[in-house]
């Protein structure tokens, strides 16, 4: 990708003789970008902040059923989100005056979509507080002003990364602005390459937007110092649990209100649209090979990601050189800062220049390298953290008494690391079933996914089987969570 | 055990206090009292519950049965407990800990500024008060440092000041000081000593037999669950001498309550 971006500034200056970061749109897509991507991240923390502390910290009702369902935002695709809204926003059209088309409209879906990032991060933030240094502010303040001046401050690492990551997330979200008509830098990507042929200047067009991701990642990193991003152990609170009051209730109907905001209400919409279930029936029917393929490359770019990350979590923890190590953990972390749609298009670019063309360009192959190399973030921030928490002094005691490294990392680090990397698989997994910026690039000729199929029905106006479809890979991811759920609990049961 | 006791009076006392944990019972009928102006430590082997006893006493865990009172009011029972910061009591925990967010100055900026105690203040406002401890605890050079930037007497020091500057009734003391090396042991101990002649009743907790006995006025020893010995630290040298180094270590029979208090806790709601 930064190989392609390099040689592509030379070719575009030389070639067209125009360099199109000094054109007078780069202002509004910045300006739009970075308005999308503040106001998500906003709603996001708004969201995600005091949900995590009254889940974790608080005696409100069901806390322990919304540690189990806060995740499920995240297993709604952005592209199904807004197609639910659009459709929702539609039939309120006489009622409230939405303009859904428009920046705000992006950033408060998008803010749904992700607030449960930083949800986890804030959880991980919390639960990484000694209770202690809690217990011992009890002693002359009430709890408000502990979890103010004591408990939230001290967590702020993990919430600041978790605000950070959002902000990545919608800054190279393509389906959601595009949908709505916005234009942010990955949907101007994808018009220059699609529209103009013009690859190497839809790429150069991202590069102020990567650069600023690159220093957000930075920040990232220099907040965290080391942390884990998702602590063991998340099941139950470990911090001092303060009284509601009075606002037990209130505070349980306003967390409430978030899920269905973020799931209850777009699945209602989409069962609404679908009508019958004879129109269910058909378009499952007729989505079979498209179903089959998307599982098939969503399982292939998982398990490469998650080959790339093991080796790549064992090092970056592991070896003695720090400038070694931190490069590998960069180097993993930096598909976060690439568009959606440059991704795609700098794999189009780099495979068509390489030997290997006829075998990876114009086969599912690309499509499984876009899945692996968009997600690798995920598969190694949830092995890191699982590395994190494996003492090197369980890898030297069993050095005197095996000779053998590889049988001590089979044996003792693989162990230990597995939840972390079924962590990974799971996140990855979701995440590529409903990837639509990357596939929409580098999709081989008489190939469709569930999601692209989603995509181009929407164009055609077809609604009812626009949320068939929908309801259909919502209905195979929800069944993906719940056996991955209990095959998680099952297997490290009281662990 | 100290036999049955009376909430009534200045002190702390403790009756009848038990905490299960599962099926295991770590705490059984304990009954103590911790008057003003004396250290009494409570000694035992690890996991004997010690520091269950004082968390309960603070106000961070509930009786399973038992009743708690501080200077003649109910403070906890099974069923509700006053909030911590009302009970007139400090505490020094084992890791200190320091707020690693906030610098020396600002720790004990921040305990001044919820003093609800009994109002033994130096007689001046918060800032004076925050001046006269960081200085006599030698540590007003180092107002603007992090915790980490603080060597472990210094962070003891700060555990300390933050402690005291509320001139709580009451102390009680997780071994804070279990990682000292003997010297600075001592000096911290000759702080303690003055807080103590001050009128505040300290309750420190202990698995050095010898370090009880050298600092405190009375002891209490706890085996299984249950408090066995108490008196004055003369009158036990005298009655037992070495011979209760046998009798508190040598019938432990306490292997996996501490796993059992990670694995069961319960939430206290404050």
């Amino acid at each position: 990708m930064m190989f392609t971006l390099i040689s592509g500034v030379h070719d575009a200056i030389l070639g067209s003789g125009r360099f199109p970061l000094f054109e007078a749109r780069q202002a509004g897509l910045i300006l739009n970008t970075l308005a999308v991507s503040t106001g998500a991240t906003c709603i996001a923390l708004a969201t995600g902040v005091p949900l995590s502390v009254f889940m974790d910290r608080t005696d409100m009702p069901g806390r322990d059923l919304f540690r189990i369902i806060y995740l499920l935002p995240v297993l709604v695709p952005p592209v199904i989100q807004t197609v639910s809204w659009t459709r929702i926003a539609s039939s309120l059209t006489g009622v409230f005056p939405i303009d859904i088309y428009s920046v705000g409209g992006c950033a408060v879906i998008l803010g749904m979509c992700y607030f449960p990032f930083v949800t986890l991060m804030t959880l991980s933030g919390l639960r990484s507080v000694d209770r202690d240094i809690e217990e011992v502010a009890l002693l002359w303040h009430g709890g408000f002003r502990v979890c103010t001046r004591i408990t939230l401050p001290v967590a702020l690492p993990h919430i600041a990364s978790g605000a950070i990551l959002v902000f990545m997330l919608c800054a190279v979200n393509f389906t959601v602005p595009d949908i709505l008509r916005v234009r942010v830098y990955p949907v101007e990507i994808f018009v220059q390459y699609s529209a103009f042929y013009n690859g190497y200047g839809a790429l150069l067009q991202s590069l102020p937007l990567v650069s600023l991701l690159i220093l957000l990642l930075w920040g990232m990193d220099r907040m965290m110092q080391g942390r884990a991003f998702v602590q063991a152990g998340m099941g139950r609170a470990t911090g001092p649990v303060y009284s509601l009051g009075g606002m037990r209730w209130p505070v349980c109907c306003l967390c409430a209100s978030v899920f269905v905001m973020a799931v209850v209400l777009p699945l209602a919409e989409l069962v609404r649209t679908t009508g019958s279930f004879h129109v269910f029936r058909d378009v499952v029917v007729h989505s079979i090979p498209e179903t089959i393929y998307t599982v098939m490359v969503a399982f292939c770019g998982t398990v490469l990601s998650i080959a790339t990350a093991l080796p790549a979590a064992y090092l970056a923890d592991r070896l003695k050189n720090v400038t070694a190590a931190y490069a590998i953990g960069v180097l993993n972390m930096l598909p976060l800062t690439i568009p959606a749609t440059a991704f795609g298009l700098s794999l189009v670019e780099v495979w068509n220049q390489s030997w290997l063309h006829s075998v990876v360009c114009g086969s599912s192959v690309i499509v499984i390298l876009g899945y692996a190399g968009r997600f690798l973030p995920y598969a190694f921030a949830a092995m890191a953290s699982g590395m994190k928490q494996i003492s090197p002094d369980a890898e030297e005691v069993a050095s005197l008494v095996s000779p053998s490294h590889a049988r001590i990392f089979k044996r003792i680090v693989l162990p230990l690391l597995a939840p972390g990397m079924f962590a990974g698989f799971v996140m990855v997994f979701i995440l590529s079933l409903g990837e639509l910026g990357t596939t929409l690039l580098v999709l081989p000729p008489g190939r469709e996914t569930v999601i692209l199929k989603i995509y181009n029905l929407m164009h055609y106006g077809a609604h009812a089987q626009v949320a068939a479809l929908s309801l259909f890979l919502l209905l195979i991811i929800g069944l993906f969570f719940v056996f991955a759920l209990l095959s998680y609990r099952y297997i490290w049961r009281g662990h | 055990m100290e036999g049955a006791l009376m909430g009534g009076g200045s002190g702390i006392v403790a009756e009848g206090i038990t905490r299960r944990f599962g099926n295991t019972t770590l705490l059984a009928d304990i009954s103590l009292r911790v008057s003003r102006g004396e250290v009494l430590t409570l000694c035992g082997p690890s996991g004997c519950g010690k520091t269950t006893l004082l968390r309960m006493i603070a106000g961070f865990d509930l009786p399973d049965a038992g009743i708690i009172w501080i200077d003649g009011v109910e403070v906890g029972n099974p069923e509700r407990a006053l909030y911590p910061f009302n009970r007139n009591v400090s505490m020094i925990f084992q890791n200190l800990a320091l707020w690693p967010h906030m610098t020396v100055r600002e720790h004990l900026e921040f305990a001044v500024s919820g003093l609800k105690h009994d109002g033994r203040s130096i007689g001046a406002g918060p800032d004076e008060q925050v001046d006269y401890w960081l200085e006599t605890m030698h540590i007003q050079g180092l107002c603007s440092r992090y915790p980490h930037e603080l060597s472990g007497g210094e962070k003891q020091r700060l555990a300390l000041a933050r402690a005291f500057i509320c001139r709580p009734g009451y102390l009680l003391m997780d071994e804070p000081f279990s990682s000292l090396d003997p010297f600075l042991k001592e000096k911290m101990w000759k702080v303690v000593h003055r807080i103590r002649d001050d009128d505040t009743g300290i309750l420190y907790v202990s698995h050095d037999v010898n370090e009880a006995f050298d600092f405190s006025d009375r002891v209490a020893f706890m085996i299984r669950g249950r408090i066995g010995i108490t008196g004055y630290v003369a009158d036990i040298k005298e009655k037992y001498g070495a011979s209760i180094l046998d009798m508190v270590y040598a019938d432990r029979g306490i292997s996996g309550l501490s796993h059992a208090t990670d694995e069961c806790g319960g939430d206290m709601v404050f």
